[in-house]
């Protein structure tokens, strides 16, 4: 006991970051706020990622700071029937579906700078960064949903039975929206020059 | 007789390889990133209070219970104390007097009535707290 006692703090949150998410959840319900650190890094790079290709932000550090903030206000209310990731993705998703709305109302979007250019690009290099530009636009010419569908499944690649429990709606609706999500895009890059 | 699901196209898997390749990658986050949500979370209860309404406001019980007293206490200071029987009777013949003048039609008989009855309405002007009382009031001269 006495050995345990005197760990140093690092080590106590190893060993607590081998705990489960449901047993980080409850510390954070009994007020630990440190084990809400290791949440965010379990999932903040799953996180990131969804919102960058749903929402293509340029404030993308603060809508990632926007779904933690309401995750963990929203712990004491998360029932824990369903996986934590699960209803922090559906988070996300809302939160990048508000981030859409406002900026259909008109409020300012900056483009995004793209920080791999390089003067000294080699052949495969360039061609890859075109393809990467191609999804990129092939992703925002689909709708929200379409999109919202082929980031969780085929990029994220969240089983279908979990990205219908995220948006709430059956796994046939799935099924289909991936079904018209796909033909739209193969039908994108057709257009583009690019057979798939 | 149904017919038997089709599996997907072959090429639904290139396409799902040619997205993971080529996806395009978020920014960096930045350093300060973890520590400032880490930040945000410990001052909930800031937050709370300044998204409290002010129908959630614990003085408004105290605020309503405080203004129904002031009324009740108010209204029994400001309401007039009720009349003498000696001040009802009187209030009561003039009553009857100019009662019967309001329902004659000869507009002389009326006047004559309203005069013989001066004094009477002096009476009245006792009830009466208010100073403007009818006894100030000039009756029409006829003649």
């Amino acid at each position: 006991m006495a050995i345990e006692s005197q760990e140093p703090p690092e080590q106590n949150r190893q060993i607590s970051a081998k705990e489960s998410d449901q047993d980080l959840v409850q510390q954070c319900l009994q007020g630990d706020s440190q084990c809400f650190r290791l949440l965010y890094r379990r999932h903040q790079k799953r996180v990131r990622s969804i919102l960058y290709q749903l929402c293509d932000t340029s404030m993308l550090d603060d809508v990632v700071q926007e779904v933690f903030l309401r995750a963990w206000k929203g712990l004491p209310k998360f029932r824990q029937s369903s996986q934590f990731s699960t209803w922090l993705y559906r988070i996300a998703w809302n939160v990048a579906s508000d981030y859409r709305q406002a900026a259909a109302q008109g409020r300012t979007r900056l483009q995004v700078i793209t920080q791999h250019a390089s003067t000294q690009q080699d052949a495969a290099d360039v061609m890859h960064l075109h393809y990467q530009d191609l999804v990129k636009r092939g992703l925002a010419n689909l709708s929200f949903d379409h999109r919202t569908i082929l980031v969780l499944h085929d990029l994220e690649e969240i089983p279908q039975k979990e990205v219908a429990e995220i948006l709430g709606i059956p796994v046939g609706t799935v099924k289909s929206r991936l079904f018209h999500a796909r033909a739209a895009m193969r039908q994108f890059f057709q257009k583009e020059g690019v057979q798939l | 007789m149904t017919r038997p699901l089709t599996p997907p196209p072959d090429n639904d898997q290139e396409l799902v390889n040619f997205l993971q390749q080529h996806r395009p990658q978020p920014p960096v986050a930045a350093p300060d990133l973890e520590e400032r949500i880490m930040g945000a979370i410990e001052q909930p209860e800031q937050r709370q209070v300044r998204r409290q309404r002010w129908y959630r406001s614990p003085w408004l019980p105290t605020t309503i219970a405080a203004s129904l007293i002031a009324g009740v206490l108010g209204y029994r200071t400001i309401a007039p104390s009720r009349p003498t029987p000696a001040q009802l009777e009187a209030l009561e013949a003039f009553i009857e007097t100019t009662w019967e003048a309001s329902v004659n039609d000869d507009a002389e008989d009326e006047w004559s009535i309203l005069r013989s009855q001066k004094s009477q309405t002096s009476l009245v002007a006792n009830f009466s707290d208010s100073p403007s009382s009818v006894s100030n009031f000039p009756l029409p001269d006829r003649r």
